[in-house]
C-alpha cells in the first residue's frame, strides 16, 4: 500500500506483537515501512533506518508516575518540575496563585460593613452579580487547573501522549461543583450559589448511561439545618472521539430539609422548639463536556437548566443560599470524573 | 495495527460547544422580590428589659417618651420563582413578642422553607428611654439614642453609634466602628474598625476600649482622677494633668485613679484628649 503524505513525524503502533515505529517523512524523499516475520522494521529515505524503541529506555521511571502527581496536588506545577519541565510547572504554579488570589478579592470584595448599612437590597445588585460570577469563574477555572495539573503530571511521567478514553466503561463517578448567581433576600442582594455533590452512572447500552447522582449532605443556619440531596440521571454520549466527549443528561435532584428554627420561649416550662422540614424536586436538563488528560479521568463541564418544584433548593455555605420555588436556573457545573 | 490522527470536533459539535458556553456564562437564577411592610406595638406594662434579635438587620432604636410600647416598623423583604410566590413567602415569617417576668424579647421567626428567601429588614424602633436593652445582630449598623437604661450590643459586622445609656453600656461588633457617647460606664470592643469613645454629662465614668485592628480616640469630660492604661502603637495623650506622646504602653495615674480609662489598640493609634482640647 502506498501512502502520498505530506511531511512530517508519523508512529505506527504493533498492535500484534506490540512496540511502535517512528517514520520521519522529509520533503522529497520517502518512508517505507515493512512487516516480516522477524518484526516490523521502517526506513526513511536515504537517511539512517529508524530504530526500535527499547521499551526499557523509552519508559520513565516508574516511581515518578506516583510522586509528580502527589507533589502537584501538594504543591501545583511541583510534578512537573520534577518530570523536567521546570516552565511548565512555574506557569501552574502562578496561574493557581493568579486565580487563588483574584478569587479571593472578588470573594471580599461586596460584603462585610459594605453592605451593613440599610437599603442597599437594590441598589448594589449590579456590583454583586459581577462579584458574584467572577468569583465563580475565578475559583471554577481554579478548581480545573488543579484537577488538570495533577493528571498532568501523571501523564507525562507515565509517557502518555494521547490518552484513549475508556468509552466501554461500565461505571463512571464524578465529583461536581454545580454553581450559579442567585438573588438573595437580604444584603449583599445577590451571591454565588455553590452546590458540590457525586454522582455514580452506570453505562448500561452503548453510550447510554444511568444512575443515581448530585448526592450530597449540606449544612445551613448555623449547622441547625441538615439537607440531604440524591437524585437519578439518563445520559446519553453522543460524541467521543479523541479525548473529547459531548454528551447531554435528564434528571431530578430530590432534596429534604430538616432542622429545628422556633427559638425556646423565654418563660420557663415553655414547650421545646418544634421540629421543621422542607422538600424540593429540582427536574433538569444539561449538556456535558469531558476533556481527559488520562485513560480514565476527565474534567467535566456541565451547563445546566433546572427549576426547583415544590420548595425551595438549598446550597452549600454556612450562610443561608436558597433558591426560591419556581425560579428557573441556569448553572455550570465544574468537575472531575473516573470511569471503570 | 492503526495509524491516528488528532481528530477535531465537526462545526455542528462546535456549535453546541458554544451554546453550551453561552448557558454557562449566564448562570444565574430568575426570580422576583416582594415585600410586605410590619408595623406593631406590643405592650412594656411590667418590663423593664427588652431584647431584640430581628437577624440580619441594621438596627434604629430610639428612645421616646411618648412611645406606649415597643412601637416597630420595617418590612420583610423577599424572594421567588414568581412575582406571586414572592409576595406570599413576604408574609410567611413572623415577628414575635415573648415575655417572661420582667424582660421581653422581639424575634424574627423564619420556618425552614422560607431560609434564605425571606430578610426583615427594620426601620426604627422606639419605645420608652427608661428601659434596658439588648441587641443582637449577625450582619447591621446599630445605631442607639435617647435611651437611658443599661444597653448591650453584640453584631457580628456592622458599626455601631450609642448616645445615651447612663446605666452603662456594653458594646461587641466583629468588624465596624465604634461611636459612643455616654455618662455611663462603657465596656466596648471592635475586631477591625476604630472607636471613638466620649464621655458626656459630667465625666467620670469607666471608659474600657479595645480595637484588635484600629485606632482609638477617648474624649474626656473632666481629667480627674484618671487611671490612665493606654496600649497602642502610638499614644497621645493631651489632658490638663497628663500630656505625652510615647508608644507601645503607657500607664499613669492621676489623684485618686477611681476614673478607669483603660484602652488597647495592638495596631492603631491612641488618642486622649479632653472634650475642648483639639
Amino acid at each position: 500500500m502506498q501512502l502520498d503524505l505530506p511531511p512530517g513525524e508519523y508512529f505506527i503502533d504493533d498492535t500484534t506483537r506490540g512496540g511502535r515505529i517512528t517514520l520521519s517523512v522529509e520533503p522529497g524523499r520517502t518512508a517505507r515501512f515493512e512487516l516480516t516475520e522477524a518484526g516490523a522494521r521502517g526506513s526513511a529515505g536515504e537517511g539512517p533506518a529508524p530504530v526500535r524503541e527499547s521499551p526499557a529506555a523509552s519508559k520513565p521511571p516508574r516511581w515518578k508516575q506516583v510522586v509528580s502527581p502527589t507533589l502537584s496536588a501538594v504543591l501545583p506545577g511541583l510534578g512537573q518540575m520534577i518530570n523536567g519541565q521546570p516552565g511548565k510547572g512555574v506557569g501552574i504554579l502562578f496561574g493557581t496563585v493568579a486565580l487563588a488570589v483574584g478569587a479571593a478579592v472578588l470573594r471580599g470584595a461586596s460584603g462585610r460593613t459594605d453592605v451593613s448599612g440599610r437599603g442597599l437590597g437594590s441598589d448594589s445588585f449590579g456590583t454583586e452579580v459581577i462579584s458574584a460570577a467572577g468569583y465563580g469563574l475565578l475559583s471554577g477555572g481554579l478548581q480545573m487547573l488543579y484537577a488538570a495539573q495533577i493528571m498532568e503530571a501523571h501523564a507525562t511521567a507515565a509517557g502518555m501522549r494521547a490518552p484513549q478514553p475508556h468509552t466501554r466503561h461500565r461505571v463512571a463517578f464524578e465529583v461536581t461543583r454545580m454553581a450559579t448567581v442567585g438573588l438573595r433576600a437580604g444584603d449583599p442582594a445577590a451571591g454565588f450559589f455553590p452546590d458540590w455533590n457525586m454522582s455514580v452512572l452506570g453505562q448500561v447500552a452503548r453510550r447510554l448511561s444511568v444512575g443515581v447522582a448530585d448526592m450530597s449532605i449540606k449544612q445551613g443556619h448555623g449547622f441547625q439545618r441538615t439537607t440531604l440531596q440524591g437524585g437519578v440521571r439518563l445520559h446519553y454520549r453522543f460524541y467521543d472521539r479523541g479525548r473529547v466527549w459531548l454528551g447531554a443528561a435528564a434528571g431530578v435532584i430530590l432534596q429534604g430539609s430538616f432542622g429545628r428554627t422556633d427559638p425556646p420561649r423565654l418563660a420557663a416550662g415553655s414547650p421545646l422548639p418544634g421540629s421543621d422540614g422542607s422538600f424540593a424536586a429540582i427536574p433538569y436538563g444539561q449538556l456535558d463536556a469531558r476533556f481527559f488528560i488520562l485513560h480514565r479521568w476527565s474534567l467535566n463541564l456541565t451547563p445546566r437548566i433546572s427549576a426547583p418544584l415544590a420548595g425551595p433548593r438549598f446550597y452549600n455555605g454556612s450562610d443561608d443560599r436558597a433558591v426560591a420555588r419556581n425560579a428557573i436556573t441556569l448553572e455550570l457545573g465544574t468537575g472531575v470524573g473516573v470511569y471503570f | 495495527m492503526c495509524a491516528s490522527r488528532p481528530s477535531r470536533p465537526s462545526r455542528p459539535i462546535r456549535s453546541i460547544l458554544a451554546l453550551a458556553g453561552a448557558v454557562a456564562l449566564a448562570g444565574c437564577v430568575f426570580g422576583f422580590r416582594g415585600e410586605a411592610e410590619v408595623e406593631a406595638t406590643y405592650p412594656l406594662t411590667d418590663i423593664d428589659a427588652v431584647q431584640i434579635d430581628l437577624g440580619a438587620t441594621p438596627l434604629t432604636i430610639l428612645g421616646d417618651e411618648m412611645a406606649v410600647g415597643l412601637e416597630l416598623a420595617g418590612a420583610w423583604r423577599s424572594i421567588g420563582g414568581s412575582s406571586k410566590v414572592a409576595r406570599e413567602q413576604a408574609l410567611g415569617p413572623e415577628i414575635v413578642w415573648d415575655t417572661d417576668l420582667r424582660v421581653g424579647r422581639l424575634l424574627a421567626v423564619v420556618p425552614l422553607k422560607l431560609q434564605g428567601q425571606v430578610d426583615f429588614e427594620a426601620d426604627e424602633i422606639r419605645l420608652p428611654p427608661d428601659h434596658d436593652l439588648v441587641l443582637e445582630t449577625t450582619l447591621g449598623d446599630v445605631y442607639v439614642f435617647a435611651m437611658d437604661g443599661n444597653i448591650s450590643v453584640d453584631v457580628g459586622v456592622g458599626h455601631v453609634e450609642i448616645d445615651g445609656g447612663a446605666g452603662g453600656i456594653a458594646v461587641r461588633t466583629g468588624e465596624g466602628d465604634l461611636e459612643i457617647r455616654s455618662p455611663g460606664n462603657l465596656d466596648v470592643s471592635t475586631g477591625r474598625g476604630n472607636a471613638l469613645v466620649s464621655q458626656s454629662g459630667p465625666g467620670g465614668n469607666d471608659l474600657v476600649v479595645y480595637a484588635k485592628g484600629g485606632s482609638i480616640e477617648v474624649v474626656l469630660r473632666s481629667d480627674a482622677d484618671l487611671d490612665l492604661r493606654l496600649a497602642g502603637r502610638e499614644i497621645r495623650v493631651h489632658t490638663g494633668t497628663v500630656s505625652t506622646v510615647t508608644s507601645r504602653r503607657f500607664n499613669r495615674e492621676v489623684g485618686g485613679a477611681s476614673v478607669k480609662v483603660w484602652v488597647d489598640a495592638p495596631q492603631g493609634d491612641v488618642l486622649v484628649r479632653l472634650v475642648d482640647a483639639p
